[in-house]
């Protein structure tokens, strides 16, 4: 496996490309002044988002090396949080739960790190700040009890300015390079300050920043169905002991390792098809991320990969011609099977080599296409995917074979015969053509402009005319055509 | 002086004599006959190379075969304003062949069919060559066509058939003219007959002439090319004469092929002259300039309709060339070309694994192959644009190249570099290409060889590959390596 080289370059091109993603998705939203300022400012943060995290981007990692795991909260201060659920605040259990969780979870796990980021908690509602979102505890080992410590002091009281925070975030997570990361929003409504999280998660998910992010949402009645489904995986819950069982959960995801596996599927829809070669890149970048030649295991069920869940993949299988998976996302913490179609049967291209004729080539076509799929030579086998191909093999004259079928798991073996020899000897210096006859019609294969002394040329068998004239003979009924025969392996002599 | 392609002249080389001649050259002559030896052997002494030489046009004998419907329904009125179709065709047959009786060097011969044997009898043989081939024959043919009972059926493939034995074994202008008031009525096929004889070149050319002969007939016949009908008395006389004046008459043809500025410089390309209604090749002439650097005049048979495919690349065809007779005919013919040179620069040799590698020329649009021309050579085209596919790897593409009348168009590539892969175990994978994020799989490693020699262009690739043994994708390997022009390298893994 690979870890790709970090260039800046490639660092640059992607920095436009989420910048005009950005701007697209703020031009609609754009009406009030608020948006516009927030606009601005969500740009200035991309970027600086993308020069802190751009390590990140990069991360790979298997299973043999775990890597750091880094969970972020991001915490809902708005007013409405003090509402309660029986005796407590949904602040208050939140609070609790929270820090139940990390306690936990940092003791049974050193690679496991938690952050907190809250919102709306800074200004009142009537202060309509829109930016009123503060990472209050970075990431660092044992923080549960800073996090009791923080959300302790916290009155709920603002705005929910989900988008911005989203955004922000991104910054949170150090930029050291090898951690997963996973951002988990609690919070009882949508959006107040005219943002968009479903861009702001967009972009955490081009960049490869962190997993989409989990919405714990505690008031699922006034919460739209389907609000946050751009955004990630939503949870609504209306009890403690629902929003604990979420929480684990969503930690079991979060936590857990993926894995993907990928089924060739042969034309009985079993995955029997391997030793194809495969490219994994990010489908919003479109950079190649790995590459590995599909195996089988001993068990002769496909090998399962390790890889990153965060973001989308698109997926190449280097068949002849290759098959393609794009835009997929992997579930987290669980195993993923990704089908492909991709049977393949092989193409066998026979010829009995004589000592003076060169290698010769096949161009391969799908079946009435123009495109040139792959240029094989003879004597040589290549797996294509099932279907009908035409075959033109450059002997002398070329040999055309339409809608050539290639069946799951066969060998079709095309047997091309052994060319012969013509040895033309002139006596004088000839202007000369070799022509085949096709249903009566002349076609020149061949032609020596000036012909003075012996030459040979290979020539599949068959039956062949020679037309020919002394170039100083200014006549052209001078001009002589002559038949000859050309016998597999055999030389055949011509005197001019 | 013309020599027809045919597939007499295989055989009879096989009777090919071997003249020692006092000038020391070696001849190969073909032995038609006594008089053509005797031919060449006095134009021997003209010139050292004269196995060019066939019969001189003049010296060739014209053979007119009528072959004659004596069916049942001859006994028929032509039209309204006639006598039977039996009487009338028989009348101007008559006086046909008196007007050919003292032409030079035509013979006439003449078979029927259906007159032997009555309608009832349905005798499928019933076909006869009622007068052979002579000099001077006229009265003979005449007195034997007088005595022709009108009584039977049609075996028209069959008496084709028969026909091929009626012409001497010698070489000739042999033409069949086939006159008829119907169909076969035997379940032969005329047309495969008549062809094939044209194919083997035992007859120049068939016609066909209907007497009075009604639609299905014509177009059951047309395969002969024209089915000339005749509805009237009147005209069968006139079409009897318009064929044999034309089987009979001498004409030349010059063939201009045009540059890009109308002035006929092209040349040395074989030109193929076909039957236009058969459509059976009957000569190839390659293209000549004469002493005057113009199109040479070429002796050219006025019996034919001819089509003319040139072999340039692509061919062109002129057709329905209809030539005067007894007058001097020039065909012009567009053909501007240019040339198309493919050449390999650098440093390296061009020897072993980059001598394989091939240019496939298309014409533009077209999907089909033109040529396929090795590099380092140089190919003339017609004037146009071409897409190129180089068979390198990775293989190139080119789009409308252009052609321009007398310019060459070169295209030069890097010479290409050598890898050779030394694999400690077969294995899977193969040879990518990464470009503009797409990653490109251009050559995949064989996995029964240890070793491999692939000649690649100069750039950058990725060898993606793992050996068979693997049980984990893990065990994948990748290779970057760069290939500079000319340059051999190997890798191990």
């Amino acid at each position: 496996m690979s870890n790709w080289p970090r260039h800046w370059r490639r660092f640059r091109k992607r920095l436009e490309i989420t910048e005009k993603v950005l701007s697209i998705e703020y031009r609609v939203s754009r009406q009030k002044q608020r948006t516009f300022l927030f606009h601005v400012s969500c740009l200035i943060s991309v970027v600086l988002l993308l020069s802190a995290s751009y390590s990140q981007a990069q991360t790979t990692y298997n299973l043999y090396d775990p890597p750091l795991k880094r969970i972020l909260f991001l915490v809902d201060g708005s007013g409405s949080m003090v509402g309660k659920w029986g005796e407590d605040s949904k602040f208050e259990i939140s609070k609790n739960l929270i820090f139940n969780l990390v306690d936990s979870l940092e003791k049974a796990n050193p690679k496991i790190q938690f952050g907190l980021r809250v919102f709306g908690h800074q200004f009142p509602k009537s202060l309509d700040n829109c930016e009123d979102s503060k990472l209050e505890i970075p990431f660092a080992a044992k923080n549960a009890q800073k996090i009791k410590t923080m959300l302790d002091g916290v009155k709920p009281q603002g705005q929910t300015p989900i988008a911005y925070s989203i955004f922000q975030s991104a910054f949170d997570f150090p930029d050291d390079g090898k951690s997963q990361n996973a951002i988990i929003i609690v919070t009882d409504g949508i959006e107040t300050c005219d943002g968009d999280p479903c861009a702001a998660s967009l972009v955490l998910q081009q960049k490869r920043i962190s997993l989409k992010p989990f919405i714990i949402g505690l008031n699922p009645a006034e919460i739209e169905a389907g609000y946050f489904d751009c955004v990630g995986s939503y949870f609504g819950v209306e009890t403690q002991p629902a929003f604990n069982n979420t929480l684990n959960t969503i930690m079991s995801q979060a936590l857990n390792t993926t894995s993907l596996q990928i089924n060739l599927l042969d034309i009985n829809n079993k995955a029997t098809e391997t030793n194809v070669s495969m490219t994994l890149s990010d489908a919003y970048s479109r950079e190649v991320i790995y590459n590995f030649i599909h195996t089988l295991r001993a068990d002769g069920t496909p090998d399962t990969l390790h890889i990153d869940p965060v973001g989308k993949y698109d997926l190449t299988v280097h068949t002849i011609p290759p098959r393609f998976k794009n835009d997929f996302e992997l579930t987290p913490g669980t195993h993923n099977i990704i089908s492909v179609p991709a049977p393949q049967g092989s193409l066998s291209l026979k010829i009995e080599k004589d000592n003076t004729q060169q290698s010769v080539q096949c161009i391969i076509r799908e079946a009435y296409s123009p495109n040139i799929l792959y240029v094989q030579d003879v004597n040589s086998d290549q797996k294509y995917i099932v279907g009908d191909y035409d075959l033109e093999i450059l002997t002398l004259p070329r040999i055309i074979k339409r809608s050539i079928p290639i069946k799951q798991s066969e060998v079709n073996e095309i047997i091309i015969e052994k060319a012969g020899t013509l040895s033309i000897t002139p006596d004088q210096t000839y202007i000369a053509s070799i022509c085949i006859k096709v249903v009566d019609q002349f076609e020149t294969i061949y032609e020596w402009k000036e012909l003075k002394e012996k030459v040979t040329l290979s020539l599949q068998p068959g039956e062949y005319y020679c037309v020919y004239r002394q170039n100083k003979f200014k006549r052209s009924d001078f001009t002589h055509t002559r038949t000859f025969t050309i016998k597999s392996g055999v030389i055949t002599n011509l005197k001019l | 002086m013309i020599k027809r392609i045919s597939s007499r002249e295989q055989k009879n080389t096989k009777r090919t004599l071997v003249l020692w001649c006092s000038c020391g050259t070696l001849i190969f002559l073909s032995n038609f006959s006594l008089r053509f030896l005797r031919l060449c052997v006095l134009l021997l002494f003209l010139s050292q190379s004269l196995f060019a030489q066939t019969l001189q046009d003049e010296e060739r004998t014209t053979r007119i075969l009528f072959v004659f419907d004596a069916s049942a329904s001859m006994l028929q009125k032509w039209d309204m304003n006639s006598g039977l179709k039996s009487d009338e065709a028989k009348e101007i047959l008559t006086k046909i062949i008196d007007s050919l009786d003292n032409v030079p060097n035509v013979e006439v011969g003449l078979r029927v069919y259906g007159h032997q044997f009555t309608v009832p009898e349905n005798n499928c043989e019933d076909t006869k060559l009622e007068a052979p081939f002579a000099v001077r024959n006229g009265a003979y043919i005449k007195a034997r066509l007088a005595q022709i009972k009108f009584r039977g059926i049609t075996p028209i493939a069959y008496s084709l058939m028969k026909a091929a034995n009626d012409f001497p074994d010698t070489l000739g202008r042999n033409i069949i003219i086939l006159l008829t008031d119907g169909d076969e009525s035997c379940e032969g096929n005329p047309c495969e007959v008549v062809k094939e004889l044209q194919r083997k070149g035992v007859i120049l050319k068939p016609f066909v002439i209907g007497i009075g002969a009604s639609l299905e007939v014509e177009q059951s016949l047309s395969c002969f090319g024209t089915f000339y009908n005749s509805p009237t008395p009147e005209m069968f006389h006139e079409i009897m004469y318009a064929i044999v004046n034309r089987a009979i008459s001498k004409t030349t043809l010059q063939v201009n092929l045009n540059d890009a500025l109308g002035h006929p410089s092209e040349t040395d390309v074989n030109m193929t002259f076909y039957d236009h209604e058969t459509g059976i090749p009957v000569y190839n002439f390659y293209h000549t300039l004469n002493d005057a650097g113009l199109p040479d005049t070429i002796p050219a048979d006025p019996v034919f309709t001819y089509d003319i495919m040139v072999h340039t690349l692509p061919p062109i065809w002129k057709k329905n060339i209809v030539l005067t007779p007894k007058k001097h005919n020039v065909v012009d013919i567009d053909a501007a070309q240019g040339f198309l040179d493919i050449k390999m620069e650098g440093t390296g040799t061009y020897s072993g694994v980059t001598q394989k590698i091939k240019c496939l020329v298309m014409k533009e649009d077209d999907i089909e192959t033109l040529n396929v021309q090795s590099f380092n050579t140089t190919q003339k085209y017609l004037v146009g644009k071409y897409d190129l596919e180089l068979l390198t790897l990775p293989r190139i593409h080119l789009d409308d190249v252009e052609i321009a009348a007398n310019k060459t168009s070169s295209i030069t590539i890097p010479t290409p570099g050598t890898i050779t892969l030394n694999k400690r175990s077969n294995g899977y994978g193969g040879i990518f290409v990464y470009e503009e994020n797409v990653l490109t799989k251009i050559y995949e490693f064989e996995n029964t060889q240890m070793k491999e020699v692939i000649a690649l262009q100069p750039g950058k690739y990725k060898i993606v590959y793992r050996t068979k043994f693997a049980k984990t994708m893990h065990e994948t390997n990748e290779q970057d390596f760069e290939i500079k022009s000319g340059e051999s390298k190997s890798l191990n893994f």
